[in-house]
């Protein structure tokens, strides 16, 4: 082999690192996104960057235009209507979805912290991570299940970056790990009752924007995987 | 719904939106912790923390063991311990390489073919025990059980008190210990002047430091205890530390002066110290009041006046002008180190083997000990302390054992020392070659290494070959180590971090700390910690010692100690490790305390006239009040035991209480007891006298330790061994010119008892005369790490094998040609006495 030949593959070899960690870092922000809008209602700037923008352009392209995300609402009290669905969706007694683990997956426990809470948190554990001392919520909760996925994905990006390929390898088999045993057994279900919800406006949207995220997460890893 | 350039926008078009809530998870590594917590660093989860305590040095600081996939992977101080306060030295951390060590012996063995050949079988414990009871059996059925011989190293607390307890049963008092080659001279001395063993240090209030030989910050029976607060003492209070040595150890490099001093020469300047101190009247003050307890002439009760008389009539020959002849430090050095001393109050003079492990170490520590007297620096704060340790209580085992028989081969020859309390390890070997006070039949060899850690090497290993002089030796080890290799029996013991035990070292701030240590990991292999197989032997010989495990005899004793047991006992001391009760004062001149009338007035206490001491008769096992009067407390055996209190004027106090000698109560600085013996009763100048018929081209090897190994059972730890693995010879550049030997030559260093080839490390950072090699190095056995040689169970399981950059390249060990010969006072093994020649080789 030539040294040019060899030159050739290192640079392919590169880009093609440098094409893997983009497409990682392009998930851990789509994780970190879905883990903000379902965590709390989208406060005046989160829903102006929705509305406008680079973030607006990019969710038109996939199909979620301003209509799809917004068509109805009364533009003078959006942000109210916006917090006033979220509430109902995902906080009020009687009438919401919630959005835990415990609560949703099929075939488990169905209680608020149960079970399927705590061996959530001992993965978080395991993997080295630790919740908040002063978080009120379950650690199960949709919104820091993709938060905890955007962590790892991040980290696979940083290790693959710092040319650590055990650590960036082990990174992308928690992820998988996660999505196997937690996150992708439930969030489906959980999305489609979402969008079912008769209250559902712009959370029908995201809850398709978050279905499709994850489906393409678990193919891209199973891809890896095989 | 997305395909890759829409997908990577929309990552994008996230990422700069920023609309992630507040993080609610974070990497648990990340976070900076301080109290004893750790994360692995490979999956960056908390890993499991195992309060429990070091075994490397005799210190045995309290440490918190960490575990990860059921290994050690990493040891650190215990920060709620008083006495360490977190603080732990690097030989502590690298404790982690113990239990992991593939060197490590992992089944019992017994020996096949010729004794030292190498060559073993595994077998069963029960064949092991079934053996080894069998024989002891024998022995006590016949009579003997005294050939039942037991010598023990750095074997402590709840195991010491387990296998001595074992070893009444067998009913043997053949026990040898390995004190004598550590700092049983040191202990004597102190025996001598104050009472029982162990100073502390109380560098936490003192505002001077004189130190004579103790490498504090390297190594030392108390080590980070003192030596952390003697840094902070340094660092925060500018206290001043002044080191005699005849080396720059790392301890006289961090000093505010090094003064160097010829090899056995402390003694001339610590009693020119004393003459300038009584010749000044630089006494007067607490050390004047101090006098009140001392004895400083033959008669008991002399006046102030009388007291000052005759110590000034005793110094006033050793003027530092004297002193700078034999020790080669200037008069007026001494002169102004003296005055600082004695006017720096609270100071605290200290010592270790560099000055007492010479001919004249005893007078030495003995000298010391008067210059702290006169100077008021006894039992006070910031000064030299009687030692406070945690009392556990402990169940006592069988009762009404008949009366342990034993052989006089632990004190050496007859003669050699006069007053050995320690025993004479060194020489234990020799009487069992000399044969004339008999020889054991079983040598059982636990926590110790006679091979390797006494003097004459060669002569350990051919009496230890010997099977006509020793026909059967166990021992008991972790590790394959040179005296393992000369056995016929081993019995695999577990690692410190895989064992139990109450721990009790004392403590630098004058306040007991009780702790425990606990396995972090299930022992490897089948190893047994040694206190479970004694309470096995005991049953097989049909006197059970009431427990089965040192696991229970932990826990009982944590239930039948009262501080411990009130706070929550066992399951307490398990998840907190330490203990110290957070409202105890710290205890200082506890020598002034009164003692109430009824304790001295019973019936069964006598005062005796000649000592001033109130003691019980019956306690000491004399007949009859009227033969303890006779007899007198001095004369009657181990009567020190018996020990009440000291009448000092109208009062009677707790004094000074003897341990070991029959001593009054008083501070002795004139000493009866060595009078008796035909020794000075005060401290008095003793020559070396091998450095007196010296030739001029002679030189006088003294050893060392460093700061990253103990003394003989680190160096199969390799993260310890890969920082000090070889221990070149320090020699003067003067002494090497005159010899034309240059940094780096091999050089012959040859005594009366041998000679080996090493290599010189020329440096001004030894005094001249003398040639300094460190301990540690040398071994030629004790695994790979340690001397390339592997163990006779060795394992291949460790990456860091192939790593083994310093192969081949082990040091010297400098016991080959250091003979066993005692300080004649106490039977001291003499480390820092011996001639030599050096060549280039």
């Amino acid at each position: 082999m030539s040294a040019t030949d060899r030159d050739t593959l290192r640079s392919e070899a590169v880009s093609e690192d440098a094409d893997a960690m983009q497409a990682i870092r392009a998930r851990a922000a789509i994780f970190d996104l879905l883990s903000g809008l379902f965590r709390h209602a989208p406060d005046a700037a989160a829903l102006s960057a929705l509305r406008t923008g680079a973030l607006a352009d990019a969710l038109a392209d996939i199909g979620l235009t301003q209509e799809a995300l917004f068509g109805g609402f009364d533009e003078k009290d959006l942000a109210d209507e916006v917090a006033v669905e979220f509430a109902r969706l995902f906080l009020l007694p009687g009438v919401l979805v919630s959005p835990h683990e415990s609560v949703q997956l099929a075939g488990g426990s169905g209680i608020l912290r149960g079970p399927e809470t705590a061996d959530v948190r001992d993965f978080y554990e395991r993997t080295g991570f630790r919740l908040a001392d002063a978080l009120r919520m379950e650690p199960d909760h949709f919104s820091i299940e993709l938060e905890f996925l955007g962590h790892l994905a991040r980290e696979q990006a940083f290790a693959l970056e710092t040319g650590e390929a055990a650590c960036a390898r082990d990174a992308a088999r928690y992820q998988r790990e996660f999505l196997g045993r937690h996150l992708g057994r439930w969030a489906p279900r959980f999305l489609d009752r979402v969008s079912a919800h008769p209250d559902a406006r712009l959370y029908r949207s995201l809850a398709a924007l978050a279905k499709a995220f994850l489906a393409e997460a678990d193919n891209d890893d199973s891809k890896r995987e095989g | 719904m997305f395909d890759r350039r829409h997908f990577l926008k929309l990552g994008v078009a996230s990422a700069a939106a920023g609309l992630a809530g507040a993080p609610t998870l974070g990497k648990a590594g990340d976070t900076l912790v301080w109290g004893n917590q750790d994360f692995s660093r490979k999956t960056g989860r908390e890993r499991k923390a195992v309060p429990s305590a070091c075994y490397q040095c005799v210190t045995r600081c309290p440490n918190v063991t960490y575990v990860e996939d059921g290994r050690v992977v990493k040891i650190e101080g215990q920060l709620k311990s008083i006495r360490s306060e977190g603080v732990m030295c690097a030989k502590g951390q690298g404790g982690v390489n113990q239990p992991n060590d593939p060197d490590r012996i992992l089944y019992p063995l017994k020996r096949v073919g010729k004794r030292g050949e190498g060559k073993w079988k595994q077998i069963s414990w029960d064949e092991a025990l079934g053996e080894l009871a069998g024989r002891i059996k024998a022995l006590m059925d016949k009579g003997e059980p005294e050939k039942v011989m037991f010598q023990y190293g750095r074997m402590k607390s709840s195991t010491s008190k387990m296998v001595n307890t074992f070893l009444a049963v067998v009913g043997t008092g053949t026990i040898g210990d390995h004190t004598s080659i550590c700092e049983g001279g040191k202990w004597t001395a102190q025996e001598l002047t104050w009472g029982a063993h162990y100073d502390s240090w109380d560098f936490d209030n003192t505002r001077f430091v004189l130190n004579f030989g103790s490498n504090v910050f390297e190594a030392g029976t108390n080590h980070v205890p003192t030596s952390h607060r003697l840094i902070r003492a340094i660092a925060e209070r500018n206290v001043r530390l002044v080191t005699f040595d005849v080396r720059l150890s790392n301890t006289a490099a961090k000093s505010s002066e090094w003064v160097p001093i010829k090899p056995g020469t402390d003694l001339a300047v610590v009693l020119a110290m004393c003459h300038v101190v009584m010749g000044e009247d630089l006494h007067k003050g607490d050390g004047e009041a101090f006098l009140e307890y001392c004895k400083v002439t033959d008669k008991r009760e002399a006046s102030l006046d009388e007291k000052v008389a005759a110590l000034k009539a005793h110094f006033e020959p050793y003027s530092p002008e004297w002193a700078e002849k034999l020790s080669g430090v200037p008069a007026q050095t001494i002169r102004r180190l003296a005055r600082e001393f004695a006017t720096a109050h609270p100071a605290c003079v200290i010592s270790y083997r560099g000055a007492i492990a010479h001919y004249n170490g005893n007078e030495t520590e003995r000298a010391i000990q008067t210059l702290a007297a006169i100077t008021g620096n006894i039992d006070n704060p910031g000064g030299r302390c009687k030692a406070i340790e945690p009392k556990w209580q402990f169940p006592k085992g069988p009762e009404n054992l008949p009366k342990a028989r034993k052989l006089a081969i632990a004190d050496g020859p007859k003669g050699a020392a006069a007053l050995p309390t320690h025993h004479m390890s060194h020489q234990v070997l020799k009487m069992i070659k000399d044969g004339s006070a008999g020889r054991p039949e079983i040598y059982i060899c636990y926590k110790y290494t006679p091979a390797y850690a006494n003097g004459n090497v060669q002569e350990n290993i051919d009496i230890l070959k010997d099977e006509t002089l020793i026909p059967f030796h166990v021992n008991i080890n972790p590790f394959y180590d040179e005296s393992a290799a000369l056995a016929d029996l081993i019995l695999p013991e577990p690692t410190y971090v895989e064992r139990w035990d109450w721990e009790d070292m004392v403590s630098p701030v004058q306040i007991p700390e009780f702790y425990i240590r606990q396995p972090a990991v299930k022992p490897m292999g089948e190893t047994r910690d040694f206190g479970d197989v004694v309470c096995e032997l005991a049953e097989r010989l049909g006197t059970p010692l009431g427990y089965a495990s040192k696991e229970e005899f932990v826990r009982l004793s944590c239930e039948m100690t009262p501080a411990v047991a009130a706070v929550g006992g066992f399951e307490y001391m398990k998840q907190n490790g330490v203990y110290h009760d957070p409202k105890a004062s710290p205890v200082y001149f506890s020598y002034r305390r009164e003692i109430k009338a009824e304790d001295y007035q019973k019936d069964s206490v006598v005062f005796d006239e000649a000592t001033g001491v109130y003691w019980d008769w019956q306690k000491a096992h004399v007949d009859s009040r009227a033969e303890a009067l006779k007899t007198g407390y001095a004369h009657v055996k181990g009567a020190y035991k018996a020990y009440v209190g000291q009448r000092i004027g109208e009062r009677v106090v707790r004094g000074f209480p003897p341990d070991k000698v029959n001593k009054s109560g008083l501070f002795e600085v004139h000493s009866a007891i060595l009078a008796e013996k035909g020794f000075a009763p005060m401290p008095t100048w003793m020559a070396v006298p091998e450095h007196e018929r010296m030739t001029p081209d002679e030189l006088v090897l003294t050893t060392f330790k460093v700061a990253t190994q103990i003394h003989s059972r680190s160096p199969n730890c390799k993260y310890l061994t890969e920082l000090y693995h070889k221990n070149p010879a320090w020699i003067n550049p003067a002494d090497a010119a005159r010899r034309e030997i240059r940094d780096g030559d091999r050089i012959k260093v040859s005594s009366v008892v041998g000679e080996i080839v090493t290599e010189a490390k020329v440096t001004p950072a030894v005094n001249v005369g003398v040639i300094a090699i460190s301990h540690h190095c040398g071994h030629w056995e004790y695994g790979r790490y340690a001397s390339g040689k592997r163990g006779p169970t060795a394992t291949d399981n460790d990456a860091d094998l192939e790593r083994i950059w310093w192969k081949g390249d082990h040091g010297v060990h400098p016991n080959w040609i250091i003979p066993n010969s005692p300080d004649p006072i106490n039977g001291e093994q003499r480390w820092m006495d011996t001639v030599v020649k050096v060549v280039k080789a």
